[in-house]
Formats: structure tokens, sequence, C-alpha cells
């Protein structure tokens, strides 16, 4: 039991009053008080009587798009598959690039990238199939990888704006792209025409 | 409760809600999967109607439930109903973008204007136009800028020349006069 409680917080959390870090500080309490937590939860209630004035109006897409809620995804054994044939097919990959005439492919583009710089990687969150995205850690290019032949345009979002900088290209049961110089972003999104169907973090 | 109809076994809406809640709080795909179709048409409205825009809506809503799923657990059984737990943390998104967005004043003027049409039940609505008459003039005032209009506290405190303080309490009061009205109305409908 908490030694303090929220008091007219409880109301201004439930009306989104408060900022985040002051919701941060009443769900911690929330956490450890019984008390707040039915305070709360009883304000929540008043907000969703006067929220039920307004008809529910239900969009085409909303409930035609599936969100996939997995811990872990398939994406990631992709990944580690792209490492391994990172590892193993890193001469033949990189002969290919430097040779002026051959056809280098997007994926040749991306293990070379990944063999000449230091790299990371972010998992995509949504109703997409799974997704990943490997980065440049000083942002020179991008490669992302989509567990689901399908042309996602891929967006880039830097403090809030997006923009869009790639179509993601069908390959086979996969689709990928690889970017170079995408620009200041702190976050990608998938989109299927207008909807954004997956997000990662770019950190 | 759970009632047989031949040899099918149906689940009362309630007894569907309780399965939902517990399933919601132990952090089951299912239950944030059936919440989300179950309660999707409700949060998009909620969305809507503070972001006015029907994409951002959709977005907002999306990306809650994945903070919701990708996040500490934040829902308890004992808070109360799910839905009413989900609309608040849609309203607090939808309204933290709002503020944050650099349309916020173009989204501040059209909610002052009312300009955007949405839908409203009349029956919901003359309960609320009731309950609300219950208020003081300066609580009716207070709520109606800050939860009507989605003004930040800071802003309806400005709007009205009052210290945030006397705000913030005057409008915690006023729902919880709201909660008695509506309670004695029958709140959760």
């Amino acid at each position: 039991m908490a030694d303090f409680h929220i008091g007219d917080d409880a109301e201004l959390y439930a009306m989104g009053a408060l900022d985040e870090n002051e919701r941060a500080r009443v769900d911690d309490h929330l956490t450890v008080c019984e008390a707040c937590l039915r305070r709360v939860g009883e304000a929540e209630e008043v907000i969703l009587a006067l929220e039920r004035r307004h008809v529910e109006t239900r969009p085409s897409e909303l409930l035609d798009r599936k969100m996939r809620f997995a811990r872990r995804t398939p994406v990631v054994t992709m990944v580690a598959g792209l490492a391994a044939a990172f590892l193993i097919g890193l001469l033949p990959s990189l002969w290919l690039v430097r040779q002026p005439s051959a056809s280098v492919s997007m994926r040749d583009r991306a293990t070379v990238a990944m063999v000449e710089s230091h790299f990371s990687h972010a998992q995509f969150s949504g109703s997409a199939p799974p997704a990943k995205v490997i980065y440049a850690k000083d942002r020179a290019w991008l490669y992302v990888v989509v567990a689901a032949a399908h042309p996602y345009d891929l967006y880039a979002v830097d403090h809030g704006i997006a923009r869009k900088i790639a179509t993601v290209q069908p390959s086979g049961v996969t689709s990928e792209v690889f970017v170079e110089h995408p620009g200041q972003l702190d976050a990608l999104q998938l989109r299927d025409g207008p909807a954004t169907v997956a997000t990662a973090l770019v950190r | 409760m759970a009632t047989v109809q031949g040899s099918r076994i149906i689940r009362s809406a309630s007894d569907r809600d309780s399965v939902l809640e517990e399933g919601f709080e132990r952090r089951e795909s299912w239950a944030f999967e059936a919440a989300y179709r179950h309660a999707g048409a409700r949060l998009y409205s909620t969305a809507r109607y503070i972001l006015r825009n029907e994409a951002l809506a959709q977005e907002c809503v999306h990306d809650t439930f994945l903070r919701l799923w990708r996040g500490p657990a934040k829902y308890d059984r004992r808070r109360g109903a799910l839905q009413a737990f989900l609309v608040t943390c849609v309203r607090n998104e939808a309204l933290s973008r709002a503020r944050n967005d650099a349309r916020r004043a173009e989204i501040s003027a059209r909610l002052t204007e009312e300009v955007y049409h949405v839908d409203e039940d009349p029956l919901e609505r003359e309960r609320i136009a009731t309950a609300m008459k219950r208020l003081s003039l300066s609580q009716a005032r207070s709520i109606e800028l800050a939860y009507f209009r989605g003004l930040t506290f800071s802003e309806v405190a400005a709007e009205l020349g009052e210290p945030l303080g006397t705000i913030k309490s005057r409008i915690a009061s006023a729902l919880r006069v709201l909660r008695r009205e509506l309670c004695e109305d029958g709140i959760s409908g």
C-alpha cells in the first residue's frame, strides 16, 4: 500500500490533462495503490459515458486491418538467415559489387554495406507481416526486409513529419529495399496506401 | 453467466467482457486482438473527435494498442471496465499528439469553431446534458473547455483568467459530480 495518494490527478489523468511525465508518475503509483487505481477507474467510466454521446463510427479500414500481437516473429529467423548469408556469401557479394558490368542486386548492396560499416537493427510493429530494418549507425544507409511480397511504401519520420523515401520491392516471398542516405529520421513507417501498417523506432 | 442453447454454450455479454478483461490483464495476444476489434470503432470515434482527421485517428488507435502491447502491463481488472481504460489511453494519446502537432493551432481553431461534424446519439446527449445541469456555472464552463473543446488545463486557466490549481481542482470535482449523476442514471449503460 502506498503512503500517499494521487488525489485530483486521478480525474485529471482520465481527462487527458496530464503530460507524459505526470502520467508516467501516476501509472507507477497505480501499480502499488489499489485505492487510487479504483479512483482512476471510476473517473475513466465518466469519460467513457461522455464519449458515448458520439455515435460510433466504423471506418472501412480499421476493423479490416488486423493487428497481430506476437512476442516473437519469424522475421527474427529471416534476419538470422540474412546474417548467415552475409557471412557465407561475403566474398562473392563483394566481388559482384566491385565489377562495374555485373548486375548488383539490392541484397548484394546491403551485404556490402553491412561489411563496410557498423550497423544496428529494429523490428517493425503493426499489422503488416513481420519486417525489420537494418541500418548504419551513422545513418548512411538502411535496408528493410519484409516477410511478404508486397510493395509497401517506406516513410521516414523525423520529429513527427513523415516523408516517403522508397517503395519496398517484392522479390519471391519477401520484399526488400536498400536506401542510401535516407536523411534524418527517428522512425520508419510501412504504409499500404494511406494506412500506416507498421512502425519501427530507429534509435 | 453462461447459458445453454441447444448443443451450444453461448456466453452472455458480461461474461464475454469478463473473459476478455482477464485475458487482457494477462497480456494474452488473443485478448489484445479481440479488444482491438471489439472496441475499435468506439476508440476510433474518440480519436477522430480530437484529431479531426480519419487517417491520424486510425494511426492513433493502432499505435496506442502497440504501446500497450510493448510497454509494461497497465490494465488491472480492479481498475474497472476495459473499454473505459482503453478510451482513456486513446484519449491521452490523441491529446498528446494534438498538443505536440505543429498544426495544433489549426486543430484548436477547428475545435473552437466546431465545424467538424460528429454524429451524436440523442439519448446519450440528453443524459449528459441533464447531468451537466448539476454542475455550477464555473464547473460547466471548465469542463466544456477542457473536455469538449480539448484545451489543456493551462489553456483553460488562461482562457478563464484563473490559477491553474483552481482549474484542476474544479474539473476534478466536476467529474466527481458527473459520476454521481450518471451513476444514479446507470453509468455503465
